[in-house]
């Protein structure tokens, strides 16, 4: 049979066989990891998009100053040492020896700053620190000092931010770019370089090795430590089809698959060449988002009629079916994280007090708009346990079909239901973006300015996420998240719907995954 | 001749100037916002209206028009608001591999499909009649996402013969090119084998009634010239139709076996950029598709002339 196979091959692929066999001695094969992300990277500038796409890119492209690892623990990554002065008014940085951007520049104070502006212009946690800021001053080419205007809690945190929008360094001259518009220049001094003439979008986005990237000393654990390349090349190829997916890794036509089908997941199972894992210990929460402008979630009784009425279960059963990749969790700010906590969430559902909580709140039959988007397999199955679950305890429910991006549109819309806004919507979160009260932004009080769709207006928690930045004490924080979690579960700002994992796959000739919340392409072999 | 192909070329003009009015104005008055596509899940309503006014979205529906037409009378089609490259270069590198598999396709559909239904018709009533024609119902039914599947669990899986997924262009090496595009092509061509077979059998079949054939039989010409030089040829006008739009089908996208085979052809740009908005790709990728159609029924119209003296224009 071998030998039938063998004659019916096209003979193109004997004389390629045969140029590899005479190629030079000691010529090594290059080593290329061919993976396949969760979403293509369309958009290339990870501070102008809060897409995951465009963050795993910048991780790929860019450095940082700082980066949390598995413990939590903020620590230094671009920067070599720093110092805070006695009075916490004053954080002076200096970086590592040797750093360089792919154009063969030194990285510097100012493209340091410049970068730290820019993401501050846009990102949340980064606005935050801004209005801390009294000033970034360049001290030398390698030191550059953080001058704040009151002490704030939250600098090593905000410059070590694992999610999106990640605080990447770019040269200065790209960094000068308004926050608002796109980069044109994929320039910066992380461990892999981006090639720009293979760039598809849609299709294929290749990165190869960086010889000059100066990885640190120490093991790699989540995103800091030594980011060291293995491997010559990595081809991130989007493949739309999840079983073409799966086949395509059973062929070892492709390395790795970020998330593998869920259901898809029984078949990669019985190939012994295929291993299957979860890398990211954080995994994704589930969110079911209220518009608080317009009835009947501008009645608070209304919102906790709801949260009373859902289970997580039914959410996680519906989405995943499989409890080895779910967990309930009641903490707003990820179950397992240092700021988790149960305090305010409901027992457990209860269909009797959402009923009571509903007459309470005097709801009259306003139909309530649900969009549930259709064409994404995770979020979709969410809409429909939320919307039988307002019909059980009597509420009336229009749920609207749509795609993604009709959803997103439609969600910014401030307009009421009828006039083409909504009342709800769901959608998920990774939860590295979930840790505190200022990166999560299902605790934004900030209302119809400022706020996150569906604009709760809160501002008591807005003080409390006020004094949450301002300390520097653990406890407190802790403490300070815990008020505002309790806040928040009364107000229904939104109602967690339990945490899920995504396992990734990959052939078992790929050593060296590093676990963590984001895809990194470090430390992997390929043998 | 040569007015006739200048004056249908010049009827393009018109044709692709309502083509893209109303691919414009369905754009801009469809659901869905690109700057909060562009601005991702955790963006705030204020960071999107900065995209939307940096990307002169906020701007007027007719001022947005006249400035997309003066651009495309300058021949730049623009670029994409998500990856930021020229749509013309976009579209040119989604061109190749839908060209390549419409090629092979079409191909291999008219080397089987026409001698079936020519044998089909020739053998009319008989078992090898029958067994065509079920085999063409087959080919109708058969959904292209089964067939897909189907060779690659058997082929490629199983066998490991071909290719599970991708596309190799040809400068790669005709081995690559030609290994990824045997599945593909497999599945597409079950229907329009199906489609010319029968096209072919019903064409053939009128023309075998015809006095002048049986006045060739009663010449005494052979049975195989009957039907190629006389049969064949008269009944060619009609198949070469449905090649033509077969081929206006091919390359206005064939999106699932696109996916399913995974070739970054022009169905599947077409549809990544509907879903993302990506307004330019999909205003650039409507007119290439709008061209192409007259184009093609223009070639086909060209080739009736070919085939059939008595058509004149």
């Amino acid at each position: 049979m071998h030998e039938v196979r063998r004659g019916i091959r096209w003979t193109a692929v004997a004389a390629v066989a045969a140029a590899v066999i005479a190629a030079p001695a000691g010529a090594r094969a290059e080593k290329v990891i061919k993976a396949v992300m969760t979403t293509p990277v369309r958009v290339l500038d990870p501070i102008f998009t809060t897409a995951y796409a465009a963050r795993d890119h910048g991780y790929m492209v860019f450095d940082t100053l700082f980066a949390v690892d598995e413990h939590f623990k903020v620590q230094p990554q671009m920067v070599d040492h720093y110092e805070v002065s006695p009075d916490k008014l004053t954080y002076t940085f200096t970086l590592r020896d040797g750093l360089k951007f792919h154009d063969g520049a030194p990285v510097t104070s100012a493209d340091c700053i410049a970068s730290i502006k820019r993401w501050g212009a846009v990102d949340g946690m980064g606005q935050k620190l801004m209005d801390f800021s009294k000033d970034w001053v360049a001290v030398n080419a390698k030191t550059f000092k953080l001058e704040l205007k009151e002490p704030y809690g939250l600098v090593l945190e905000s410059l070590g931010k694992p999610s999106s929008n990640v605080p990447f360094i770019m040269p200065a001259r790209i960094a000068a770019t308004d926050a608002h518009e796109q980069i044109k220049e994929q320039i910066g001094s992380g461990p892999f370089k981006f090639v720009a003439d293979e760039f598809r979008p849609d299709t294929k986005v290749v990165y190869v090795k960086n010889p000059d990237y100066v990885p640190r000393k120490e093991a790699p654990s989540w995103g800091a430590g030594g980011k060291v390349v293995k491997v010559d090349r990595v081809e991130q190829l989007n493949i739309t089809d999840p079983q073409t997916i799966v086949n395509a890794l059973i062929s070892g036509e492709i390395d790795f698959i970020e998330t593998a089908p869920i259901d898809l997941l029984s078949v990669l199972q019985k190939e012994p060449k295929v291993k299957i894992e979860n890398v990211n210990p954080l995994g994704f929460t589930n969110m079911a988002r209220m518009n608080q402008l317009y009835p009947p979630f501008d009645n608070p009784k209304i919102r906790q009629a709801v949260l009373h009425a859902v289970n997580q279960e039914d959410y996680l059963e519906a989405q995943i079916g499989n409890a080895e990749y779910y967990k309930k969790c009641k903490a707003m700010f990820v179950c397992g994280t240092p700021l988790a906590t149960d305090v305010g969430a409901p027992e457990k559902p209860d269909l009797e007090l959402a009923k009571k909580l509903l007459k309470e709140g005097n709801y009259d039959g306003t139909p309530v708009v649900v969009m549930q988007p259709t064409d994404i397999g995770i979020l979709a199955p969410l809409a429909p346990v939320t919307v039988q679950a307002m019909r059980a305890i009597g509420m009336k429910v229009d749920m609207q079909s749509m795609d993604w991006q009709t959803l997103v549109g439609r969600r910014a819309k401030q307009d009421p239901p009828a006039q083409g806004g909504w009342n709800m919507f769901h959608t998920t979160w990774v939860n590295a973006d979930m840790l505190t009260p200022v990166q999560n932004l299902g605790v934004n009080g900030r209302g119809k300015v400022g706020g996150w769709f569906g604009w709760p207006k809160d501002d008591e928690v807005e003080k409390l996420r006020d004094a949450f930045v301002r300390t520097t004490d653990p406890a407190q924080q802790k403490d300070i998240a815990a008020k505002i979690q309790k806040l928040a579960y009364d107000d229904v700002m939104w109602i967690p719907g339990g945490i899920y994992y995504q396992p990734s796959a990959w052939r078992t000739n790929l050593t060296g995954i590093v676990k963590a919340p984001v895809p990194f392409f470090w430390n992997i072999d390929k043998q | 001749m040569a007015a006739f192909v200048l004056k249908r070329l010049l009827a393009t003009i018109p044709v692709m100037a309502v083509v893209a009015l109303v691919v414009f104005l369905i754009l801009r008055l469809s659901p869905g916002d690109p700057a909060a596509i562009l601005a991702g899940d955790a963006a705030t309503p204020e960071n999107i209206a900065r995209i939307r006014a940096s990307l002169g979205l906020d701007r007027p529906i007719f001022v947005q028009f006249v400035s997309w037409v003066w651009q495309l009378a300058n021949g730049d089609l623009g670029t994409s608001l998500l990856s930021l490259q020229p749509v013309a270069r976009t579209i040119g590198e989604s061109f190749g591999p839908t060209l390549s598999l419409a090629i092979t396709t079409i191909t291999f559909s008219v080397l089987v499909a026409v001698p079936l239904g020519v044998v089909a018709a020739w053998k009319h009533g008989t078992w090898i009649d029958r067994c065509v024609m079920a085999l063409s119902v087959v080919g109708f039914s058969v959904p292209v996402f089964v067939l897909g599947y189907g060779w690659i669990w058997g082929f490629a899986i199983k066998l490991r013969l071909f290719p599970v997924q991708g596309y190799v262009g040809p400068r790669e090496g005709i081995g690559p090119f030609l290994e990824h595009l045997v599945l593909p092509t497999l599945t597409l061509s079950v229907i329009f084998v199906a489609l010319i077979a029968r096209m072919t059998r019903a064409s053939v079949l009128e023309i075998l009634t015809e006095d002048y054939i049986r006045t060739a039989h009663a010449k005494g010409v052979s049975e195989r010239r009957v039907l190629i030089r006389h049969a064949l040829r008269n009944a060619a006008v009609p198949i070469v139709s449905v090649i033509g739009i077969g081929i206006a089908l091919l390359i206005g996208g064939v999106v699932v076996t696109e996916s399913v085979f995974n070739i970054p052809g022009l169905g599947r740009l077409t549809v990544d950029a509907v879903l993302a908005r990506d307004y330019p790709i999909i205003q650039g990728v409507i007119l290439v598709f709008s061209a192409a159609y007259v184009l093609i029924n223009l070639a086909i119209d060209v080739a009736y002339t070919m085939l059939d003296p008595r058509i004149r224009y």
